[in-house]
């Protein structure tokens, strides 16, 4: 696995210990909610709305931010901020933490 | 006393102090009550000691609304009633459905939760159940060594669902009404019509008659009508030879508003995850040796129905595989067998839970992954209110029973009320199980284009026929469940419920008749009976 991909793992406890128990650890599915997401137009289809979302800072990566990550999807479940993704009911920031890796990838 | 009143020669008179017409749950009580006491009572029930075909052919009417049970099996028309094939699930109503809630037209009861509060304790052993804090859900799991799900109780709360054996009140009550001295049963013996004096402000006698029988008819200070959410309203209607309309019913009200129980079951599925408590005490009564037992379920607190526009729910938290009827099930799989569009597995494997530390993902994720697949599904069923609506009805038809009565139809119309309620109830379910790492939430009903599935369970709980309320202009009868304007008619049955909230409600049915007996008696004593 490439350290990129580890460090994004490691950023992404907030969306439920992402990746855990992944039959082939992979960020595929991340990527795969990700667009999914985009795709309903449940998170903001700009890298800047979506940063934003998230409470990124400007060169801030996302394992920068766990910390504050997690207590936000703990806080969007509390405040109902959720969207659902092919059924499943996520938290708003989990959806979005989803978006931004898929569109990192796409090179955004 | 029980007589089999097709013994009794024809046109023979029946004189009583009280006379009860039905011998259901709601009679039954209200006999067993006035029991031992000054006054006559006579208890007319349709039906023998057991279900007969016949008898219960008199149950038939048509369905012309929303999906409903045919009407001769919704219910059963012997003594105990419809306690004769009930589950015995034993709620009471919370304080905020007696409340006036602003935007739910025609919401509030004439009388509060304080009102009923003690004749609910007085209620409890009728349906044998424990009477140590019965409804005390975090006293009884804590001492039974049960978790419960950790809520927002500003949201959601736990609660116990108490669990009657179930008591069959025929079977169970038979020796103590046969061994009653100012009791009497009258079998076989159908009510057909209420005679009222000419300005319809006082009954004079009902008339009865037996299958291939005799023609009797009873004469009482005071009659109460406890036949069901549906057919009293049948019994007023056909009633009509002095108010055309039928009797109590100036103001066509009775009739109206007719609201069950509804449920979708399941409303979502839950991958529990490692923070989900063990929902063995939601899945199946926990059963005490001498009494029922009790469950838990989940519903919204007070303070959220008093601030949200939302009618009132209740989830059962059922493991998936007892969930029948599943619908949603079916969809599910086909997503987890990569049928849609791929992406639930991925979720599945994903959104496991909360509680995952940044550091050594990947390595727990490879020592854990057994631990995932094991993991329990959750199908919670849910149960809402149906708000009161003017025009969800029973009413008369031209088809006619053995006796050339005309028979009921139920015409039960759902709003968008009851949808807004489903999604919102599901929604917030799913925020708070999410939340609290008791797992994560797949659902349909949360889509846009969600519609009623083809099945909706129903309670078989008839309520709003005759309505509870301050005024004649509201409702059917007054905050003692008289009817307005008549001196000597009652009602007790949860046709009185102006709202029905969560709560199963034949324990509420069973209290208010205990309240009536108390009046009655009270009265007795005063000499206004
Ligand atoms: C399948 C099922 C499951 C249920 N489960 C639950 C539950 O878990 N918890 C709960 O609280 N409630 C439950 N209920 C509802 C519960 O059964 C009713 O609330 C309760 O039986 C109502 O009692 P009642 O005495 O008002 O009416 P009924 O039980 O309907 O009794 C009416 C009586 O009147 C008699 N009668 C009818 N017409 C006439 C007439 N013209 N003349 C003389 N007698 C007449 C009938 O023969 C009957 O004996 C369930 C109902 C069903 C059908």
């Amino acid at each position: 696995m490439k350290r990129r991909d580890l460090l994004l793992a490691a950023a992404l406890s907030p969306v439920a210990s992402l990746a855990k128990a992944m039959p082939n650890p992979s960020l595929d599915a991340l990527k795969k909610i990700g667009r999914a997401a985009l795709a309903q137009g449940a998170v903001p289809a700009d890298p800047a709305a979506l940063r934003a979302a998230l409470g990124l800072h400007r060169h801030a990566t996302l394992s920068d931010h766990t910390g504050s990550l997690n207590a936000k999807v703990a806080e969007d479940f509390a405040a109902g901020h959720t969207v659902q993704v092919d059924g499943w009911v996520m938290s708003e920031t989990e959806a979005c933490v989803c978006a931004w890796i898929a569109l990192q990838e796409e090179g955004a | 006393m029980i007589i089999d009143a097709r013994s009794l020669p024809d046109g023979e008179v029946i004189d009583a102090d009280i006379c009860i017409v039905g011998g259901g749950p709601a009679g039954i009580t209200l006999a067993l009550e006035l029991s031992g006491s000054p006054l006559k009572v006579a208890l007319i029930e349709s039906g023998g000691i057991y279900y007969e075909d016949e008898t219960q052919q008199l149950y038939k009417g048509p369905n012309l609304g929303f999906q409903y049970d045919p009407l001769d099996e919704a219910r059963l028309r012997f003594l105990g009633g419809s306690s004769n094939h009930w589950s015995g699930h034993a709620m009471r109503l919370a304080p905020v459905d007696f409340e006036v809630r602003d935007w739910m037209k025609w919401s509030g009861w004439p009388i509060t939760y304080d009102d009923v509060a003690p004749f609910y304790d007085r209620a409890q052993p009728y349906f044998e159940l424990h009477e140590e804090r019965p409804y005390d859900i975090a006293y009884w799991a804590d001492r039974l060594g049960f978790d419960l799900f950790d809520l927002n109780p500003d949201l959601l709360e736990n609660v116990s669902i108490n669990q009657s054996p179930p008591t069959a009140f025929g079977y169970t009550y038979e020796d103590a009404l046969r061994a009653s001295e100012n009791v009497t049963v009258f079998l076989n013996a159908n009510a057909l019509n209420i005679d009222s004096t000419s300005t319809a402000s006082e009954i004079t006698g009902i008339d009865l008659a037996c299958i291939d029988g005799p023609r009797l008819r009873c004469e009482a200070k005071r009659y109460v009508l406890c036949m069901g959410g549906i057919e009293i309203p049948r019994l007023m209607l056909l009633s009509n030879k002095v108010q055309n309309t039928g009797i109590g019913n100036g103001n066509d009200l009775v009739g109206r508003f007719f609201a069950d129980h509804a449920a979708i079951r399941p409303a979502a599925r839950i991958l529990a995850g490692r923070n989900a408590p063990n929902i063995d005490l939601y899945a199946e009564p926990y059963e005490f040796d001498d009494v029922g037992g009790m469950f838990a379920a989940i519903v919204p607190s007070d303070d959220l129905l008093r601030r949200e526009q939302i009618a009132s729910f209740i989830f059962h938290m059922f493991p998936a595989a007892r969930s029948p009827g599943d619908l949603a099930i079916g969809q599910l799989t086909k997503q987890l067998r990569g049928k849609g569009n791929g992406l639930a597995p991925h979720i599945q494997n994903v959104l496991t839970d909360l509680d995952g530390a940044v550091n050594g993902i990947w390595r727990r994720a490879l020592d854990t992954r057994d631990d995932l697949i094991t993991r329990e599904w959750v199908g919670p069923w849910l149960g809402f209110e149906c708000v009161p609506n003017y025009d969800s009805t029973v009413h008369l038809v031209e088809e006619t029973d053995r006796f050339g009565q005309r028979q009921i139809a139920l015409n039960w119309q759902l709003t968008d009320q009851e949808m807004r309620t489903v999604k919102r109830a599901t929604e917030l379910l799913a925020s708070e199980i999410s939340r609290t790492g008791a797992g994560r939430v797949w659902t349909d009903v949360l889509s846009e284009d969600y519609d009623w599935p083809s099945f909706v369970a129903r309670g078989k709980h008839h309520c709003g026929t005759t309505r509870m309320s301050a005024g004649p202009d509201t409702g059917v009868v007054n905050a003692d469940c008289q009817v307005h304007g008549i001196s000597n008619l009652f009602i007790s049955s949860s046709s009185v419920f102006p709202t029905n909230g969560y709560a199963n409600p034949t324990v509420t049915i069973a209290a208010l008749s205990i309240r009536m007996a108390d009046k009655f008696k009270a009265d007795a004593r005063a000499g206004s009976l």
